[in-house]
């Protein structure tokens, strides 16, 4: 089939189609800030900007400059061209996700500043204020895979605007499934209620992507929880398989992507919406992400558009604040 | 036909005086250029974000972009098989910059290719569709300054290719469920 390509042609279209996909795949992770096709790594976009245009430019320029005698002979079929770019695309694809997968594993595992905390069922870290004071409680539930949003980095900076904070993994102790994900944070608000220097004033839960729609599940039924805050929810589960790439490697959405699939649809977030009309809720969406929530999930809630993780917890953190002092 | 070859030599009288418009017409002509661009940036199509029901039209526009520059490929291989048209360089004196094809003339194939793959995506995505048809023009254009097209052909071609992805884009709806199955399998892959 490809006897019409000049000889020596053939191995040059499929190294410059290679290079320039890569450039391209490099300058769309930049440009929308997927992690799982960056592979400078997270948060380097400027670098996956220039290495990109490098990648793309330096293939046209070596193409168009150096193999000229073999463009300008008579040869190609545009069946060929096409069966040589597909296969040359897919290579990238693939050169890129194992790449990036073996080179930008997850942060999975975050720092433990806080203590190890154990509750029926589930685990978790738990992290106080220095002080002796009552302080208002707050539950944080992370995404899965759980890469995607700095959950440490939320603990932290609630700690410090003076909340006690328990952190709940979905996904250190083993997967979770639904129904019995229900449980985990009754539990986790029992046990946070039972700890000394703790406000019993009520708990605000605070969730990542399918951790945030388990937070609004739970408030609708536990009357202990006084607000919710949820960052990036999952409204439509089955539209959300690519975007799992924006914020974890192929390797880590192969792993958990099924599992978060399946908990967003048991979930069903909206559906629940309606129970908490009494109870404050705050929507953080990133003007980046997959799409901003619709009025079923903003009806009622306070709605912030952020562009960066550190806004979402900088607004989170105001918001508890707010809500505790009205407590 | 007079007026096709007047235009022909309006335009093709223009090669080989200045150096830099040769080179930009040699960097367009040939077969790699604006075909490979052209296929890089039905990628990014593929990538672009947005709401799910958004995605999926652009996904399915890559399939349906796909199908439009294969029927129109059909089509004119078998306009080919009827009728053929010397190229420029076989009857008059023109200024040659490119190599020298041997298939017929009319319709062109680049134009045929080319209009195909952007209409079928400008019915969808205008931004990215008018980038397309851009290039495409250049492409076209640079056939005919390079000696190797007459005016004719590739509004022939332009004609049969946009027409060919409108066709294909109207009748999208019978089409649909397979490349709905192929985005699912992307899906899986979490590829879509």
């Amino acid at each position: 089939m490809l006897h019409f390509f000049p000889p020596g042609m053939l191995e040059r279209y499929l190294l410059f189609a290679f290079l320039a996909v890569l450039g391209v795949l490099q300058l769309i992770a930049a440009h929308y800030r997927w992690v799982g096709f960056s592979l400078p790594g997270r948060q380097r976009w400027e670098w996956g900007y220039a290495l990109g245009g490098g990648l793309l430019g330096s293939a046209y320029l070596w193409f168009f400059s150096r193999v000229q005698h073999l463009i300008f002979v008579p040869g190609l079929a545009g069946t060929e061209l096409f069966t040589v770019f597909a296969a040359s695309t897919l290579l990238a694809l693939a050169a890129t996700l194992t790449l990036v997968s073996l080179l930008h594993p997850s942060p999975a595992l975050e720092r433990q500043s806080g203590e190890r905390a154990h509750f029926d069922p589930g685990e978790g870290t738990i992290q106080r204020p220095a002080n002796s004071n009552q302080h208002p409680a707050t539950v944080v539930v992370s995404d899965l895979p759980d890469g995607g949003f700095p959950i440490s980095q939320l603990r932290d900076r609630l700690v410090r605007g003076g909340c006690v904070a328990l952190s709940v993994d979905l996904a250190r102790d083993g997967p979770v499934e639904y129904p019995e994900v229900l449980a985990r944070l009754p539990a986790a608000c029992a046990y946070l209620q039972d700890q000394p220097g703790v406000s019993h004033d009520g708990v605000v839960l605070i969730g990542a992507g399918v951790g945030g729609d388990l937070a609004l599940r739970a408030a609708s039924t536990d009357a202990s929880v006084a607000g919710v805050a949820v960052i990036d929810p999952v409204p439509n589960p089955a539209a959300t398989s690519l975007d799992l790439l924006r914020h974890s490697t192929l390797w880590e959405a192969l792993r958990w992507g099924n599992l978060r699939r399946r908990l967003a649809e048991g979930l069903t977030p909206i559906e629940h919406r309606p129970h908490l009309r009494d109870r404050q809720v705050l929507l953080v969406a990133q003007r980046s992400g997959p799409t901003l929530p619709d009025e079923a999930v903003t009806a009622g809630a306070q709605v912030a558009v952020v562009d960066t993780h550190a806004e979402a917890i900088e607004r989170v953190a105001e918001w508890v604040a707010e809500l505790a002092a009205t407590l | 036909m007079s007026l096709d070859i007047g235009l022909f030599r309006l335009i093709n009288d223009l090669a080989g005086h200045n150096a830099l418009f040769d080179s930009v017409a040699r960097l367009f002509v040939n077969d790699y250029f604006v075909t490979t661009t052209l296929a890089l940036l039905l990628l990014v199509l593929w990538f672009a974000p947005g709401a799910p029901a958004r995605r999926r039209r652009h996904q399915r526009t890559f399939f349906e972009t796909a199908l439009s520059v294969f029927i129109a490929n059909i089509v004119l291989k078998g306009i080919n098989l009827l009728y053929f048209r010397p190229r420029p360089f076989m009857r008059l004196d023109v200024t040659l910059c490119f190599y020298k094809p041997s298939d017929s003339s009319w319709p062109s194939n680049p134009a045929t290719f080319a209009f195909a793959f952007a209409t079928a995506v400008y019915v969808k995505h205008h931004r990215i569709g008018a980038v397309m048809y851009g290039l495409a023009t250049i492409f076209v254009l640079s056939r005919v300054y390079c000696g190797i097209h007459y005016p004719l052909d590739i509004v022939t071609g332009a004609l049969l290719g946009s027409l060919t992805a409108a066709v294909v884009s109207r009748s999208s709806d019978c089409v649909n469920p397979i490349w709905d199955w192929l985005i699912g399998v992307g899906r899986r892959l979490y590829l879509a």
